[in-house]
């Protein structure tokens, strides 16, 4: 009996050691040898996506549609006689997550008609079911309604390999706005979690660097170099370093050692880790309005032909991940300038532009980069999406985006759709 | 000596508990899963991961571009010349491809689709690599998907590329869905 005994405390001790040793939960790749800074709170394991009313595409190319102030857009071809259109977004969650809420946000001037969300997953053979269904039903004016209602119980468990997720806004009158959406979400036990939202306005607080680390950024690849004190996009000036070149040709800037890099920003006291690039080619991007007529061009960029020269593209981030800089590549051979700016909005009709950037360059291909930000991204508080102006009249094939990278800390490693992991 | 094996008893135990709690035990691959062996896509490890967008989420190629999109994810190009339609891939830098599935729904003869996974190289703005490409049939199939692996493994580099999904109509046709690709790929480690 004595031996029973022994032999079960021998094996529990070692479940236990073991279990606590190796459950440790993995970060992600980082290109620093010290600590990562320490993790924000999490968000009692669970997640939060957040899309502004610019991020959805017509369904039909021909239907109209108009841009509304600070992330809005409303269908005005829907008529009495066409009562309903609508427009699409993909969603993407992290394999495995149950969907808990899905949060409408609009402005419903209409007492007879209503926008309304509807979260489906489809299988890619026509079939598919409805997770959960919201509108501007009860409340006219601006405002948000949240369900928590799963249409078909199990389909709120994320599947990315049968499934295929989309948001689908109806619209039933001209006069309602859609100005966003919001889903929430857990995450099964054991994958990693998010850090609690941030007030409005708030940033997490980083680690300074270590300064052992500096010049590790090269190990991010060639495009990316730091000095001790700069940061930069290609080799670092031949000369004191510092004078910013904040638009230059990115064929110099990258192709020749010898030239000038494109300074990102100042390292000092300013955690810099586990660098990621998230990368939009121009082509991705469609129009703010149907007014516009745009073209894709060589090298996967679009430029506008005619009529509205404003494009848009949604940031998807991950809730807690925080922007550090921003890469716009453009061509400019027109006296006209191209224009971006990151809009961050409430998806209640405010907003503002945590970076903008005008170009008074001509002559070619340029990138330009902005200066260093600690921009931590809130779902639960905003949406983010790049809206660019390809000069104040069409500028045709002269003026064309053709991409717009963010490079980001991973204080959060949540990898998107990770299955079996 | 009888110790020693409520030890391995104890860390065997441990082992599996680990595996259960952090979702590492083996699945069945995907081609057990879906019934689609035969078509390349049965290498996939346990730790794979899917991307896995809608048609519907696709962007036109120019404003010329007549298209439908319907209520289950699919989209179609019913006018013009200009017969393409876009969308990002956004996965994280250290990711691998292994390859695409191309969902469609092809009720024309002999109209197709074709998807293409296209990288766009920086700084030569310009030039592109197209890693994989592959085409509906053409004689009319109804709902099908085909699978084409990469090559040779993709590996993710948001700082000096981006990359898409592009997608072409032969002919303009609302028999001619496109009604999803799904990228396979294994996250960064």
């Amino acid at each position: 009996m004595m031996k029973i005994l022994y032999w079960l405390l021998c094996g529990l001790t070692a479940f236990l050691v073991l279990l606590m040793v190796t459950a440790i939960p993995q970060s992600g790749s980082t290109i620093l040898a010290s600590p990562l800074p320490a993790m924000p709170q999490p968000l009692a394991g669970g997640g939060v996506w957040s899309m502004a009313g610019t991020g959805f595409v017509s369904e039909d190319g021909e239907n109209s549609y108009e841009y509304q102030s600070w992330g809005g857009v409303k269908l005005t071809g829907v008529s009495g006689t066409s009562p309903w259109s609508f427009m699409n977004s993909s969603v993407e969650l992290p394999d495995g997550a149950t969907i808990t809420s899905l949060t409408v946000y609009y402005d419903d001037s209409d007492l007879g008609a209503d926008v309304t969300l509807y979260l489906r997953r489809n299988d890619g053979t026509g079939g598919y079911n409805d997770i959960a269904s919201v509108g501007s039903f009860s409340t006219p004016g601006m405002g948000s309604e949240t369900t928590t209602i799963i249409i078909t119980p199990g389909s709120e468990v994320v599947d990315t390999f049968g499934y295929n997720y989309t948001l689908t806004a109806g619209f039933g009158s001209a006069n309602v706005t859609l100005y966003g959406a919001k889903i929430t979400y857990t995450l099964p036990v054991g994958m990693a979690s998010m850090p609690a939202p941030t007030a409005a306005g708030e940033t997490q607080a980083l680690a300074a660097v270590d300064p052992a680390v500096a010049g590790l950024a090269e190990a991010e690849g060639a495009a990316l170099y730091n000095d001790g004190q700069t940061v930069f996009l290609a080799p670092p000036p031949a000369g004191p370093a510092g004078a910013r070149k904040e638009t230059q040709d990115r064929a110099a800037a990258l192709d020749s050692p010898s030239s000038a890099g494109v300074e990102l920003g100042p390292l000092g006291g300013e955690a810099v880790y586990g660098w990621r690039a998230h990368t939009i080619a121009g082509s991705n991007f469609h129009p703010l309005n149907a007014s516009t007529n745009h073209e894709w061009a060589a090298g996967g960029g679009r430029c506008v032909t005619s009529g509205s020269t404003w494009l848009v593209a949604p940031l998807d981030l991950i809730h807690g991940q925080t922007v550090h800089w921003i890469r716009f590549t453009f061509l400019d051979q027109s006296p006209e300038n191209a224009s971006m700016y990151l809009y961050r909005v409430d998806r209640q009709g405010n907003g503002d532009y945590p970076w903008s950037y005008n170009s008074d360059v001509s002559g070619g291909y340029f990138t330009t980069a902005s200066p260093y930000m600690e921009l931590t991204i809130d779902n639960h508080n905003y949406a983010y999406y790049f809206a660019v102006e390809l000069g104040s009249s069409a500028a045709g094939n002269d003026l064309c985006a053709l991409e717009i990278a963010v490079i980001y800390g991973d204080t959060v490693y949540l990898p998107l759709i990770l299955k079996n992991s | 000596m009888k110790q020693p094996k409520a030890l391995f008893v104890g860390l065997g135990l441990a082992l599996v508990a680990v595996f259960v709690l952090r979702g590492r035990l083996p699945v069945p691959v995907e081609a057990a899963v879906s019934g689609q062996a035969g078509d390349g896509e049965v290498n996939l490890q346990a730790g794979s991961a899917y991307l896995f967008i809608a048609g519907n989420a696709f962007v036109s190629d120019s404003s010329s571009t007549q298209f439908k999109a319907n209520a289950v994810g699919g989209v179609s190009i019913t006018g013009s010349t200009d017969r393409y339609m876009h969308a990002p891939i956004l996965l994280p830098d250290g990711a691998v491809i292994y390859g695409i599935r191309f969902y469609y729904y092809d009720g024309h003869d002999p109209g197709y689709m074709r998807a293409r996974l296209v990288r766009h190289n920086d700084p030569d703005f310009g030039a592109r690599t197209i890693p994989v490409s592959i085409a509906s049939p053409g004689p009319s199939a109804g709902y099908a998907s085909l699978y084409q692996a990469a090559a040779s493994p993709i590996s993710i580099d948001n700082t000096r590329y981006n990359y898409e999904l592009e997608v072409h109509w032969s002919t303009p046709s609302l028999d001619l869905r496109l009604m999803g690709v799904r990228v396979f790929y294994s996250p960064p480690v």
